[in-house]
């Protein structure tokens, strides 16, 4: 029974127990006392430190450069690396142009209207990827039309992942969270975050285009 | 979302160390251990992950790997498993609250704590009252009650009994 109090004072001091060999009634004694405990404290979210300390722990492990077959994603990470240099490049451009409304059509820098996917994938409401190697977006039906807006952080040019459920972008690689309209939401940086660039886009014959502003290399 | 954006291991990470933590916290009670095990869980689990993995498959196996963890953690201590992880506990996790974390703060918990000492005996309630929700000391209980050390001692240990089938059984129930 003292054991128990001992395991009962740990928990309650939020410390490690220490071990010892309970019996039956004991064990169920201490199943009650983390019971109890738990409802005290299990709601709370990791410490971001431990969250933080424990992903630089496993990008070490992970990111080791001898793995390809898992989820160690070196060769994406040196994928979008390269589409996001070029997407930033072109993020200058675009955003000078498109970003503080619609530029006079002389005004337009250099580029190409590209033909990205048909009007019907994307739906009254819907968000659709895109990607044409220099540049990586999604596209968004909404009441006001269609829009792209670049799916490349503007931090430091990770590809951006979609989050349906929020219809927000997040990106994977730092705390940052854009709307699909490219304003950022919320993000935990050391930095002033600029909003997504977004591109011109246009419907013609059935065939969403996006206007692409920097000739490919 | 078009085939080409496979989540990568970082967010595979972000999306399901929130609902881990909690997990392992409401097993074993301290935040310290639930730390450790969430890492160990974390460490064995995303290295052998598969990038095309759904979600779903995805969090029966960190489910599977906690459960784990959980069992040689206990068995280390004390020689025998002293709460578990269900086999059904990867359905409980309510969708999306992996990320930010920051539900609901305590609400559920702090009720599911009062329905386990809704169901005790009165001396047993205050005992626990005290020194979970107070932080008392065995003395200090004592004191307060009125009654010597090795009674609240005895009080406690049945107490803490009833605790563990009360919260069985409200587990039950839902």
């Amino acid at each position: 029974m003292n054991d128990v109090n001992r395991f009962v004072d740990s928990l309650i001091g939020r410390r490690t127990p220490e071990p010892f060999r309970p019996d039956d009634e004991e064990t169920e004694a201490m199943r009650g006392a983390v019971e109890l405990q738990a409802a005290l404290t299990a709601d709370t979210a990791p410490r971001a430190e431990f969250a933080a300390r424990l992903e630089s722990r496993l990008a070490e492990q992970l990111d080791a450069p001898a793995e390809t077959s898992t989820l160690a994603s070196r060769r994406r990470v040196v994928q979008t690396a390269g589409i996001a240099a070029a997407s930033l490049a072109a993020g200058v451009a675009i955003d000078r142009v498109v970003r503080g409304g619609p530029a006079p059509e002389t005004a337009k820098p250099a580029g190409s209207w590209q033909n990205v996917m048909a009007s019907h994938e994307v739906p009254d409401g819907g968000v659709r990827e895109f990607d044409l190697d220099i540049l990586t977006g999604y596209l968004v039906r909404t009441p006001e039309g269609l829009h792209a807006v670049s799916s490349t952080c503007t931090h430091l040019g990770c590809r951006l992942l979609l989050d349906a459920r929020e219809r927000q972008l997040t990106c994977p690689c730092h705390p940052a969270v854009f709307a699909l309209d490219g304003d950022v939401v919320r993000y935990d940086l050391p930095i002033e975050l600029p909003p997504l660039p977004r591109f011109d886009v246009r419907e013609t014959n059935g065939v969403i285009q996006v206007f692409v502003p920097v000739k490919r290399a | 979302m078009a085939g080409k954006s496979q989540p990568g291991w970082e967010t595979v990470y972000r999306e399901n160390v929130g609902w881990v933590h909690r997990l392992l916290l409401a097993k074993v009670g301290n935040r310290a251990d639930a730390e450790d095990l969430t890492t160990e869980v974390f460490l064995a689990a995303l290295k052998p992950l598969r990038v095309d993995a759904t979600t779903e498959q995805i969090r029966a196996y960190l489910v599977a790997t906690a459960r784990t963890v959980l069992a040689a953690h206990w068995r280390r201590l004390f020689g025998r498993e002293i709460t578990t992880i269900g086999l059904d506990e990867a359905g409980e996790i309510p969708v999306g609250a992996g990320e930010n974390g920051n539900g609901p703060a305590g609400a559920a918990t702090r009720h599911r704590l009062e329905a386990i000492l809704a169901e005790l005996p009165e001396r047993a309630r205050e005992v626990l009252r005290l020194r979970f929700l107070e932080s008392y000391s065995l003395q200090d209980t004592a004191d307060e009650l009125g009654v010597t050390l090795a009674n609240v001692k005895v009080i406690q240990h049945r107490a803490l009994r009833l605790a563990a089938r009360a919260a069985a059984r409200i587990e039950e129930r839902a």
